[in-house]
């Protein structure tokens, strides 16, 4: 089996800039999962999500990836499973054979079907990388893209995805391959993510924490600085506590403002500016406020 | 896609549900991103403080008096204290961190908590009425019907999914729902064997109710 494949043998990918290839490229990353069996659905608005995809898959491991499992499986006849996983797409060209590129913290779900298409249009490559294997591999190689002051920014340019000559991928010269094309197949339609839902789902919260909790001053802040902020998030792992919900104790904090007088005034301004927040969320509109 | 799934698709946006589509299927996805523990809406543009969780208030603390103001206000002295002082946008809860003395003016200097050159917030970490850091999708694909059109399917609908009847009553649109296992696609469907919704906000409540 070749994967990925050109669906489109009329243009090649790299022929479209980085201004009008975001169609393009959801289309080929589309295309070819249509053709290993994958029901692909795209978005109504442009949310956070790219493209959702369900296929039926043996529980017992049994589907090959490049077809669908249909109702029972061809080798045990147990009955299959639907499994669905939630595509981010990020297309980017090779500069200097490095794959840039840019993670928010709102990129990350703790929901283990969440997964990050990396697809490198110069040389047709994919990088299929769960969210759950994602963490696991920055925890490994003790590596953290997510301390920094530009990532909570959110405009840190993820610059350590190269490619060797001999076509090989690292990360921080640790081995990436491990996600690449048929790799990464596998690692989607591994169904054991959906059989262990709650125990991946919080693994996933686990490694977040580890990988967030911690700040790296950078250029903005002082070292003494950032050793404050360290202590600060080592003390109070859990940072909130809760005696009512999280929008009616800001509310509840207005209200104790004794300086302000408005304070009705303000509460409804608020309100309308979370109510904005969540319309945002869905309506194809990217982070408005 | 059809007008019926458009329209049903409108209303589920303004239901604070994303919606995806494929335009060889007769069908629609809904989904959204829930708090694992309660089910409560995960909203990911929602920003909180990086140091103690306490949600984006969108107001402006006068770091002269304390006093609180609108983002909308474009004045640069505070109307409390008349100084022409660095408004900020901070985070509400004076015990938080950044709201010390001593540690207050990095972050003031970079606009406060909540300004995104400070680097100080991040996307939406803690439930909002549990408090819980879980979060999952829950989707469902839906296929719509007119009961008008002679109540049998017609079309073969893959199981686990949900059946909708969008039906023109004297008070208004009604819906009546199921899942489609329950429903046998080669008879006439019967309104009375599926669960009722008066209104589409209580549709979508109800699609989403449980497992």
């Amino acid at each position: 089996m070749k994967f990925p494949i050109n669906p489109f043998p009329d243009v090649k990918p790299e022929e479209f800039n980085k201004l009008n290839k975001k169609r393009v490229t959801e289309d080929f990353v589309a295309e070819n999962f249509i053709k290993l069996g994958w029901r692909v659905y795209e978005p109504f608005n442009d949310t956070g999500i790219d493209r959702i995809i369900m296929k039926n898959v043996c529980p017992n491991g049994h589907t090959p990836t490049e077809e669908d499992g249909k109702d029972l499986c061809k080798t045990c006849g147990t009955k299959t499973m639907r499994i669905e996983r939630y595509l981010q797409v990020k297309t980017r060209t090779l500069k200097d054979n490095i794959f840039g590129f840019t993670l928010k913290s709102k990129d990350l779900r703790t929901d283990p079907r969440h997964f990050f298409i990396l697809y490198s249009d110069s040389t047709m490559d994919f990088f299929i990388v769960g969210i759950l294997d994602f963490l696991s591999f920055f925890i490994k190689n003790k590596i953290n893209p997510f301390s920094s002051t530009s990532f909570r920014k959110g405009n840190n340019k993820l610059n350590s995805l190269k490619r060797n000559t001999a076509g090989d991928w690292f990360w921080n010269n640790k081995d990436f391959n491990s996600f690449l094309n048929e790799n990464g197949l596998k690692l989607l339609q591994n169904e054991q993510i959906d059989i262990n839902l709650n125990k991946k789902t919080e693994q996933t919260r686990e490694y977040l924490n580890i990988l967030l909790n911690v700040f790296t001053c950078g250029n903005s802040y002082t070292k003494e600085f950032g050793e404050i902020i360290n202590k600060e998030l080592i003390a109070k792992p859990n940072k909130i506590s809760f005696t009512r919900g999280r929008m009616e104790t800001v509310i509840d904090k207005i209200k104790e403002n004794n300086v302000t007088n408005n304070k009705e005034a303000l509460i409804e301004s608020t309100k309308k500016y979370w109510e904005g927040v969540k319309q945002s969320e869905n309506s194809g509109e990217e982070e408005v406020f | 896609m059809n007008i019926s799934y458009k329209s049903l698709a409108f209303a589920a946006i303004s239901n604070y549900l994303s919606v995806y589509f494929n335009d060889e299927e007769d069908s629609l996805v809904v989904s959204k991103l829930v708090c694992t523990e309660c089910g409560e809406n995960w909203y990911t543009n929602l920003n909180e403080c990086f140091l103690c969780g306490t949600l984006n208030p969108f107001l402006h603390i006068c770091r002269e008096c304390g006093v609180l103001t609108s983002i909308t206000s474009s004045s640069k002295h505070c109307s409390n204290c008349k100084k022409e002082t660095r408004k900020v946008l901070g985070c509400i809860n004076s015990e938080c961190l950044s709201n010390k003395k001593e540690y207050s003016g990095q972050i003031d200097n970079k606009g406060g908590v909540f300004d995104k050159e400070s680097g100080f917030s991040l996307s939406q970490q803690y439930c909002l009425k549990c408090g819980s850091q879980l979060n999952n999708y829950k989707t469902r694909k839906i296929y719509i019907f007119d009961p008008e059109d002679g109540g049998a399917l017609g079309v073969e609908i893959d199981k686990g999914n949900y059946v909708v009847f969008r039906k023109k009553e004297k008070a208004g649109i009604s819906y009546y729902y199921a899942l489609s296992t329950c429903l046998d696609g080669t008879e006439n469907l019967s309104l009375n064997k599926m669960k009722k919704a008066d209104n589409v906000k209580d549709l979508f409540n109800g699609l989403f109710d449980g497992e």
